[in-house]
């Protein structure tokens, strides 16, 4: 039989079709990452910030264990990324028992310069999970979404230095098909906490490097 | 032979004193499960993974040795430590790390999203020095052609253990572990000054409760203004107290602690822990009256006031005390209260049993004592006035005009706006006169040509703070009728 170039592989329609596809494919889970709005207060912000405490999460969300979870999972990440030395979350737990300090206390000079003083640390990291829910993923399971604000502020006055915005779902990073997706709230608080640290290392905040 | 023994002994020793190979000891803390509750604990994940760490050739202290640790020193909480605790279980249990581990998510077998996270605090400083975190679920786990997915949550599970134990036997050997600086020996549990806020030269006290590495201090000195205090040891083990007499001046002081012992080089200062507040002015008060009508400093309302109050400077409140009198004293309301002073108070112009108040004059009286027990107080006049001023009709004779006259007999009330609507009716129902007008007294003129012993009007009344009274069909006599002049025969409350 001889070869005959209009029946070859790429002159099938079929065929054409499927590489056509797989190209938009690729192309659609190639798109522009979101970004994450990060502002920094002031023309000369402190980034001069090297051991920090993280305040316990604000959670207003309908999920009663997030903060906790999201606290973790940020700590974990500052650790694991070398950008700050973290008090101890029984460090900070002591400190607000011995000073009589609730969760829903609003936080004024004072507290951060006795935070300052008692914990020994440069920044404090207040953190407010805004909203967080499952919904429908495009790949068919119901993917947790997440909004969460940052802000690092400097203990020894209480003025803010940067905050930053972000809100994701397990569906953002999902590359071809189901791969990428993350389909755990942990996952995808470890994704965005990694994004949040990111940008705040491109901002200038040098840290204890 | 001998002499290859002698070779090889030497080697072994050689090779200890070289690599000093002691194992790294750690401990594991009991699984923090926050996937369903606060509190929760999953012992049999900590066993396995206990098991896991040790097959990855990590030395562990044995669970139950680190469990009836945590329940002598009453560690209720797991998946979060502080530094001196950590630095407690390296010294008592001769640990070099402790390991702190979350479950973040456990979705369960139908579910199958799972998360792990792992902690570790070095023993020196107690410092955090390693953290990982591991999370998957059925649906990420998925693989081309299946191959290699896990059967279901459970699988799953332990496949993250294995994979967090894997790296942590990995990374925790490699850690620079005594980089970190040694703290004191001491931690304040607890410090408690009271009365935080005081008046000049009253008695301050102080309770205090410290914890130690090993031995606990000899002598806790306290200095504030006014010199150093030692503090007696009280019946519990590291607790402490004494008193002092505060400084008379204003101001802040604060507190800081001097712990000395035999068994450190040098004391252990603890700067400004705590503070204590002198004042002996009482701050300025002021009351502010909203939904009523301020009328020579009187406020005058209708149905209720809504009292503000602001302290010049802001303090913290102890006790408050409303009151309502009349001009002469008597107490019409009273309502006394512990704690801070409400955002604002209402009053409806009832008594205590709930009663309502006839119209008049009263006072109203805010009373508060500060923190430090300073008194002030400030007062407001207030007028009560349910019912609307009665409006005066008349018919006067001006030359060959007949006029209507409007007046009120209290002149002080016009202040609070009276806004009028008066009509005038022929004997037989026929429109004369429309008018309306916002002063008082007021004159308006009769069409001429009227010849009839009366006429007929209605007129609405409302003031400013919104009582409404109306007469309707009213005879209005005219002046030359010889008749009696028409007067407020009947008032009705227009509800």
């Amino acid at each position: 039989m001889l070869y005959n170039p209009e029946k070859a592989i790429f002159s099938n329609w079929g065929l054409r079709f499927f590489c056509l596809t797989l190209v938009f494919i690729s192309i659609c889970a190639c798109s522009a990452p979101k970004r994450t709005i990060t502002r920094v207060a002031g023309k000369n912000p402190e980034l001069n910030i090297c051991r920090v405490v993280l305040l316990p999460f604000v959670n207003e969300s309908r999920s009663p264990q997030l903060s906790t979870q999201a606290y973790r999972i940020f700590f974990s990440e500052i650790v694991g990324s070398s950008l700050f030395r973290v008090e101890p979350e029984g460090d900070l737990q002591l400190f607000l028992y011995r000073n009589r300090i609730r969760p829903d206390t609003i936080w004024n000079r004072d507290l951060f310069v006795a935070l300052a003083q008692q914990l020994e640390v440069d920044g404090v990291v207040i953190a407010y999970i805004r909203e967080s829910n499952l919904v429908a993923g495009a790949s068919g399971s119901r993917n947790a979404y997440v909004s969460l604000q940052v802000e690092l502020h400097d203990a020894r006055s209480g003025r803010l230095v940067l905050s930053s915005f972000l809100r994701r779902t397990g569906d953002d990073y999902t590359k071809v098909l189901h791969f990428g997706v993350v389909d755990t709230v942990s996952g995808l608080l470890q994704k965005m906490a990694k994004e949040i640290i990111n940008e705040w290392r491109e901002k200038g905040v040098s840290g204890c490097q | 032979m001998r002499s290859f023994l002698v070779f090889l002994s030497s080697l072994l020793v050689f090779c200890g004193v070289a690599c000093d190979c002691r194992a790294l000891t750690v401990a594991l803390l009991p699984f923090a499960d926050i996937s369903s509750d606060y509190n929760g604990v999953d012992l049999a994940a900590t066993d396995t993974f206990h098991e896991l760490l040790e097959i990855e050739g990590l030395t562990l202290i044995d669970g139950p040795v680190v469990r009836r640790f945590m329940a002598q020193y009453r560690l209720r909480r797991a998946g979060s430590l502080d530094s001196f605790t950590a630095r407690k279980i390296g010294r008592e249990l001769e640990a070099d790390l402790v390991l702190i581990v979350t479950l973040c998510e456990s979705g369960g077998v139908e579910k199958g999203r799972f998360g792990i996270l792992v902690t570790a605090l070095e023993t020196v400083g107690g410092e955090v020095v390693w953290t990982s975190q591991q999370s998957s679920s059925l649906f990420e786990e998925t693989a081309l052609l299946g191959i290699g997915t896990p059967r279901d949550g459970s699988e799953l599970k332990i496949r993250l253990m294995q994979t967090a134990a894997r790296r942590t036997a990995q990374a925790l050997p490699e850690l620079e572990l005594f980089a970190a600086a040694e703290r004191g020996p001491f931690r304040l549990v607890d410090i408690e000054i009271s009365p935080e806020y005081t008046q000049g030269l009253s008695t301050v006290e102080c309770f205090l409760k410290i914890e130690a590495l090993a031995d606990m201090p000899e002598k806790v000195e306290l200095s504030s203004e006014g010199g150093p205090i030692v503090l007696i040891p009280g019946k519990a083990a590291g607790e402490y107290h004494g008193s002092w007499t505060a400084p008379s001046k204003d101001g802040e002081y604060p507190v800081s602690l001097t712990l000395t012992s035999k068994t450190i080089a040098a004391p252990v200062h603890l700067q400004k822990f705590a503070r204590y507040t002198v004042i002996n002015k009482a701050p300025q008060l002021t009351i502010e009256l909203k939904q009523g009508i301020t009328l020579n400093e009187v406020a005058v309302f209708r149905d209720q006031l809504l009292i503000t109050s602001s302290l010049q400077p802001s303090r913290p409140v102890s006790r408050w005390q409303f009151m309502v009198l009349l001009p002469d004293g008597t107490v019409q309301v009273k309502d006394e209260q512990d704690g801070d002073l409400p955002r604002d108070l209402l009053w409806r112009g009832c008594n205590s049993k709930r009663q309502r108040l006839q119209d008049g004059e009263y006072s109203l009286a805010l009373t508060i004592w500060d923190a430090a027990g300073n008194q002030t107080r400030s007062e407001k006049k207030v007028s009560l006035r349910t019912e609307c001023q009665p409006v005066e009709v008349k018919t006067v004779k001006k030359g060959d005009k007949n006029i209507v006259r409007l007046s009120t007999p209290e002149i002080s009330l016009n202040g609070l706006g009276l806004t009028w609507k008066l009509h005038v009716y022929s004997p037989d129902g026929a429109p004369l006169l429309e008018q309306s007008g916002s002063m008082l007294p007021a004159e308006i003129e009769l069409p001429a040509g009227i010849d009839v012993d009366f006429l007929l009007y209605s007129i609405d009344v409302q003031d400013l703070i919104g009582n409404t009274f109306s007469l309707a069909e009213n005879r209005l006599y005219m002046p030359d009728s010889g008749l009696q002049v028409a007067g407020v025969e009947k008032w009705s409350e227009d509800f």
